[in-house]
Protein backbone atom coordinates (compact mmCIF):
# COMPACT_ATOMS: atom_id res chain seq x y z
CA UNK A 1 0.00 0.00 0.00
CA UNK A 2 1.67 2.93 -1.23
CA UNK A 3 -0.87 5.41 0.24
CA UNK A 4 -1.76 5.99 4.24
CA UNK A 5 -5.08 8.31 4.64
CA UNK A 6 -3.95 11.50 6.04
CA UNK A 7 -0.29 11.75 6.49
CA UNK A 8 1.95 14.43 7.00
CA UNK A 9 0.94 17.66 7.77
CA UNK A 10 -2.58 17.04 8.17
CA UNK A 11 -1.74 15.40 11.52
CA UNK A 12 -1.70 18.58 13.70
CA UNK A 13 -4.70 20.02 12.63
CA UNK A 14 -6.86 16.90 13.42
CA UNK A 15 -5.60 16.99 16.55
CA UNK A 16 -6.78 20.28 16.96
CA UNK A 17 -10.29 19.49 15.33
CA UNK A 18 -10.91 16.59 17.89
CA UNK A 19 -9.53 19.03 20.88
CA UNK A 20 -12.90 21.26 19.79
CA UNK A 21 -14.79 18.23 19.68
CA UNK A 22 -16.19 18.97 16.12
CA UNK A 23 -19.04 16.50 14.74
CA UNK A 24 -17.83 13.86 12.80
CA UNK A 25 -17.61 14.23 8.53
CA UNK A 26 -17.88 10.69 6.60
CA UNK A 27 -16.63 9.92 3.29
CA UNK A 28 -19.34 8.70 0.10
CA UNK A 29 -19.01 7.11 -2.65
CA UNK A 30 -21.29 7.48 -5.11
CA UNK A 31 -22.58 4.50 -8.29
CA UNK A 32 -21.30 5.53 -11.43
CA UNK A 33 -21.74 3.43 -14.66
CA UNK A 34 -17.89 3.27 -15.95
CA UNK A 35 -15.65 1.96 -12.59
CA UNK A 36 -16.12 -2.02 -12.33
CA UNK A 37 -17.00 -3.61 -9.13
CA UNK A 38 -13.57 -4.70 -9.53
CA UNK A 39 -11.69 -1.70 -9.65
CA UNK A 40 -14.00 -0.11 -6.88
CA UNK A 41 -13.76 -3.16 -4.69
CA UNK A 42 -9.76 -3.26 -4.79
CA UNK A 43 -9.66 0.39 -4.29
CA UNK A 44 -11.51 -0.21 -0.91
CA UNK A 45 -9.23 -2.90 0.29
CA UNK A 46 -6.01 -1.38 -1.22
CA UNK A 47 -6.57 2.17 0.14
CA UNK A 48 -8.54 1.67 3.68
CA UNK A 49 -6.94 -1.74 4.00
CA UNK A 50 -10.55 -3.49 4.26
CA UNK A 51 -10.64 -7.09 4.26
CA UNK A 52 -12.05 -8.37 0.73
CA UNK A 53 -15.37 -9.55 2.38
CA UNK A 54 -15.65 -5.65 3.62
CA UNK A 55 -14.77 -4.37 0.54
CA UNK A 56 -17.10 -6.12 -1.35
CA UNK A 57 -20.15 -5.50 0.52
CA UNK A 58 -19.38 -1.72 0.59
CA UNK A 59 -18.74 -1.93 -3.12
CA UNK A 60 -22.53 -3.68 -3.04
CA UNK A 61 -23.65 -1.08 -1.61
CA UNK A 62 -22.35 1.21 -3.89
CA UNK A 63 -24.01 -0.70 -7.00
CA UNK A 64 -27.79 -1.69 -4.91
CA UNK A 65 -27.79 1.48 -3.09
CA UNK A 66 -26.53 4.13 -5.49
CA UNK A 67 -24.35 4.86 -2.58
CA UNK A 68 -22.27 3.91 0.80
CA UNK A 69 -20.79 5.96 3.58
CA UNK A 70 -16.95 4.61 3.49
CA UNK A 71 -15.12 6.32 6.12
CA UNK A 72 -15.70 8.32 9.32
CA UNK A 73 -13.91 11.37 10.78
CA UNK A 74 -12.84 14.48 11.25
CA UNK A 75 -13.61 16.96 8.47
CA UNK A 76 -9.39 17.07 7.64
CA UNK A 77 -9.71 13.48 7.76
CA UNK A 78 -12.83 13.41 5.13
CA UNK A 79 -11.13 15.62 2.79
CA UNK A 80 -7.97 13.37 2.75
CA UNK A 81 -10.13 10.15 1.71
CA UNK A 82 -12.16 12.12 -0.65
CA UNK A 83 -9.10 13.55 -2.03
CA UNK A 84 -7.53 9.92 -2.66
CA UNK A 85 -10.89 8.29 -3.75
CA UNK A 86 -11.24 10.78 -6.21
CA UNK A 87 -7.08 10.11 -7.40
CA UNK A 88 -8.58 6.99 -8.25
CA UNK A 89 -11.61 7.87 -10.03
CA UNK A 90 -14.51 7.05 -7.93
CA UNK A 91 -16.90 9.69 -7.30
CA UNK A 92 -16.77 10.61 -3.76
CA UNK A 93 -18.30 13.39 -1.41
CA UNK A 94 -18.02 14.33 2.35
CA UNK A 95 -20.92 15.27 4.20
CA UNK A 96 -21.14 15.76 7.47
CA UNK A 97 -22.30 12.32 9.71
CA UNK A 98 -26.21 12.39 10.26
CA UNK B 1 4.34 -15.29 -28.61
CA UNK B 2 3.87 -14.47 -25.25
CA UNK B 3 0.86 -12.31 -24.15
CA UNK B 4 -0.77 -11.00 -21.33
CA UNK B 5 0.14 -9.76 -17.62
CA UNK B 6 2.55 -11.75 -16.06
CA UNK B 7 3.26 -11.47 -12.15
CA UNK B 8 6.94 -12.69 -10.70
CA UNK B 9 6.97 -13.67 -7.08
CA UNK B 10 8.54 -10.46 -6.01
CA UNK B 11 5.00 -8.84 -7.76
CA UNK B 12 6.32 -7.05 -10.02
CA UNK B 13 4.42 -7.29 -13.55
CA UNK B 14 5.52 -7.76 -17.11
CA UNK B 15 3.15 -6.75 -19.55
CA UNK B 16 3.47 -8.33 -23.20
CA UNK B 17 1.43 -6.86 -25.51
CA UNK B 18 1.05 -5.97 -29.55
CA UNK B 19 3.00 -2.70 -30.76
CA UNK B 20 0.24 -0.98 -31.48
CA UNK B 21 -1.22 -1.09 -27.86
CA UNK B 22 1.76 0.50 -26.87
CA UNK B 23 1.40 3.23 -29.47
CA UNK B 24 -2.38 3.74 -28.48
CA UNK B 25 -1.87 3.87 -24.48
CA UNK B 26 0.89 6.31 -25.43
CA UNK B 27 -1.59 8.63 -27.20
CA UNK B 28 -4.07 8.27 -24.58
CA UNK B 29 -1.92 9.32 -21.84
CA UNK B 30 -0.75 11.92 -23.06
CA UNK B 31 -3.84 13.17 -24.15
CA UNK B 32 -4.86 12.97 -20.19
CA UNK B 33 -1.62 14.82 -19.28
CA UNK B 34 -3.16 17.90 -21.49
CA UNK B 35 -6.50 17.32 -20.52
CA UNK B 36 -5.61 17.55 -16.42
CA UNK B 37 -2.90 20.30 -17.35
CA UNK B 38 -1.31 20.47 -13.70
CA UNK B 39 0.63 23.36 -12.58
CA UNK B 40 3.83 22.96 -13.60
CA UNK B 41 6.50 21.22 -10.87
CA UNK B 42 9.26 23.06 -8.46
CA UNK B 43 11.17 21.95 -6.18
CA UNK B 44 10.70 25.51 -4.77
CA UNK B 45 7.73 25.32 -2.43
CA UNK B 46 6.82 28.85 -3.04
CA UNK B 47 7.28 28.72 -6.70
CA UNK B 48 4.96 25.46 -6.31
CA UNK B 49 2.45 27.73 -4.69
CA UNK B 50 2.68 30.56 -7.16
CA UNK B 51 2.55 27.59 -10.10
CA UNK B 52 -0.62 26.46 -8.25
CA UNK B 53 -2.22 29.57 -8.02
CA UNK B 54 -1.42 30.38 -11.54
CA UNK B 55 -2.74 27.65 -12.86
CA UNK B 56 -5.60 27.91 -15.49
CA UNK B 57 -8.94 26.83 -13.73
CA UNK B 58 -10.51 23.48 -15.51
CA UNK B 59 -13.40 24.23 -17.16
CA UNK B 60 -15.60 22.34 -15.67
CA UNK B 61 -18.81 22.56 -18.40
CA UNK B 62 -16.21 19.51 -20.17
CA UNK B 63 -17.89 16.44 -18.92
CA UNK B 64 -15.06 14.81 -19.08
CA UNK B 65 -13.34 16.66 -16.68
CA UNK B 66 -16.31 17.56 -14.48
CA UNK B 67 -16.32 13.66 -13.80
CA UNK B 68 -12.38 13.45 -13.18
CA UNK B 69 -12.83 16.16 -10.88
CA UNK B 70 -15.99 15.90 -9.46
CA UNK B 71 -17.76 18.53 -6.77
CA UNK B 72 -16.68 16.89 -3.50
CA UNK B 73 -20.35 18.24 -1.57
CA UNK B 74 -23.71 19.39 -2.58
CA UNK B 75 -22.52 22.52 -0.52
CA UNK B 76 -21.01 24.88 -3.31
CA UNK B 77 -19.52 26.31 -0.55
CA UNK B 78 -18.33 23.12 0.68
CA UNK B 79 -17.36 22.02 -2.76
CA UNK B 80 -15.13 25.53 -3.77
CA UNK B 81 -13.33 24.70 -0.46
CA UNK B 82 -12.53 21.27 -1.26
CA UNK B 83 -11.49 22.53 -4.92
CA UNK B 84 -9.40 25.79 -3.42
CA UNK B 85 -7.90 23.19 -1.03
CA UNK B 86 -7.47 19.70 -3.23
CA UNK B 87 -7.60 20.51 -6.86
CA UNK B 88 -4.00 21.43 -7.69
CA UNK B 89 -2.90 18.31 -5.49
CA UNK B 90 -5.37 16.15 -7.71
CA UNK B 91 -4.50 17.50 -10.71
CA UNK B 92 -0.81 16.87 -10.00
CA UNK B 93 -1.85 13.26 -9.20
CA UNK B 94 -3.18 12.41 -11.87
CA UNK B 95 -0.52 13.90 -14.18
CA UNK B 96 2.28 11.96 -12.45
CA UNK B 97 0.62 8.99 -12.26
CA UNK B 98 0.26 9.22 -16.14
CA UNK B 99 3.83 10.08 -16.54
CA UNK B 100 4.59 7.21 -15.04
CA UNK B 101 2.71 4.98 -17.84
CA UNK B 102 4.18 7.32 -20.26
CA UNK B 103 8.13 6.66 -19.27
CA UNK B 104 6.94 2.95 -19.76
CA UNK B 105 5.24 3.04 -23.04
CA UNK B 106 8.61 5.23 -24.60
CA UNK B 107 10.31 2.32 -23.21
CA UNK B 108 8.48 -0.31 -24.89
CA UNK B 109 8.11 1.90 -27.40
CA UNK B 110 9.67 0.15 -31.40
CA UNK B 111 10.13 -2.99 -30.36
CA UNK B 112 8.12 -5.90 -32.22
CA UNK B 113 7.31 -7.80 -29.21
CA UNK B 114 6.99 -4.77 -26.30
CA UNK B 115 7.75 -5.58 -22.91
CA UNK B 116 6.23 -3.50 -20.30
CA UNK B 117 7.21 -3.06 -16.62
CA UNK B 118 5.14 -2.75 -14.61
CA UNK B 119 6.94 -2.78 -10.72
CA UNK B 120 4.69 -3.38 -7.61
CA UNK B 121 5.03 0.71 -6.76
CA UNK B 122 4.14 1.80 -9.89
CA UNK B 123 0.76 -0.37 -10.26
CA UNK B 124 -1.62 1.60 -8.87
CA UNK B 125 -0.76 4.26 -10.98
CA UNK B 126 -1.16 2.20 -13.78
CA UNK B 127 -4.79 1.58 -12.74
CA UNK B 128 -5.54 4.98 -11.52
CA UNK B 129 -4.70 6.09 -15.35
CA UNK B 130 -6.55 3.22 -17.08
CA UNK B 131 -9.19 4.16 -15.13
CA UNK B 132 -8.93 8.02 -15.65
CA UNK B 133 -8.90 7.18 -19.25
CA UNK B 134 -12.16 5.03 -19.08
CA UNK B 135 -13.71 7.90 -16.94
CA UNK B 136 -12.68 10.31 -20.14
CA UNK B 137 -13.81 7.97 -22.66
CA UNK B 138 -17.56 7.69 -20.70
CA UNK B 139 -17.80 11.40 -20.73
CA UNK B 140 -17.10 11.34 -24.41
CA UNK B 141 -19.62 8.50 -25.45
CA UNK B 142 -22.49 10.20 -23.16
CA UNK B 143 -22.08 7.21 -20.32
CA UNK B 144 -24.46 9.09 -17.44
CA UNK B 145 -26.14 6.20 -16.35
CA UNK B 146 -26.06 2.29 -16.48
CA UNK B 147 -28.72 2.33 -19.80
CA UNK B 148 -26.24 4.74 -21.44
CA UNK B 149 -23.81 1.99 -20.62
CA UNK B 150 -25.88 -1.06 -22.35
CA UNK B 151 -26.05 0.99 -25.11
CA UNK B 152 -22.23 1.69 -25.51
CA UNK B 153 -21.79 -2.29 -25.05
CA UNK B 154 -23.83 -2.74 -27.95
CA UNK B 155 -23.87 -0.45 -30.57
CA UNK B 156 -23.63 -0.99 -34.21
CA UNK B 157 -20.77 -1.39 -36.35
CA UNK B 158 -21.18 1.61 -38.26
CA UNK B 159 -22.39 4.04 -35.34
CA UNK B 160 -20.31 6.77 -35.21
CA UNK B 161 -19.15 6.49 -31.71
CA UNK B 162 -18.01 2.87 -32.25
CA UNK B 163 -14.36 3.69 -32.63
CA UNK B 164 -13.86 5.27 -29.48
CA UNK B 165 -16.20 2.53 -28.08
CA UNK B 166 -13.95 0.15 -29.24
CA UNK B 167 -10.82 1.66 -27.22
CA UNK B 168 -13.55 1.77 -24.03
CA UNK B 169 -13.76 -1.61 -24.04
CA UNK B 170 -9.85 -2.42 -24.73
CA UNK B 171 -8.72 -0.03 -22.11
CA UNK B 172 -11.31 -1.57 -19.61
CA UNK B 173 -10.22 -4.98 -20.79
CA UNK B 174 -6.32 -4.41 -19.85
CA UNK B 175 -7.65 -2.81 -16.68
CA UNK B 176 -9.28 -5.83 -15.54
CA UNK B 177 -6.49 -7.83 -17.07
CA UNK B 178 -3.49 -6.24 -14.78
CA UNK B 179 -6.15 -5.99 -11.74
CA UNK B 180 -6.10 -9.84 -11.98
CA UNK B 181 -2.72 -10.34 -12.18
CA UNK B 182 -2.16 -7.86 -9.26
CA UNK B 183 -4.52 -10.00 -7.14
CA UNK B 184 -3.89 -13.68 -8.33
Amino acid sequence: MTEQPGGGTAIQERVGEQHLGQAPWVCIVWNDPVNTMQYVTYVFQTYFGFTKEKATRLMLEVHTEGRSAVAMGTKDEMERDVTAMQAYGLWATLEPAE
Amino acid sequence: MRNGFVRDADGNIVWYCLPFEVGLLESMATQLVELVDAPAWSDDPLQRWANERDAAPLDREDPALARLFPDASNNSEEASEFRRLMEAELRSQKASDAAIVLAAMAAAEGRPDPEVAIPTQAQDAWLRTLNAMRLVLGARLGIDDEQDAELVDDLEPDDERTPVADVYHWIGYVQSLLLDAITS
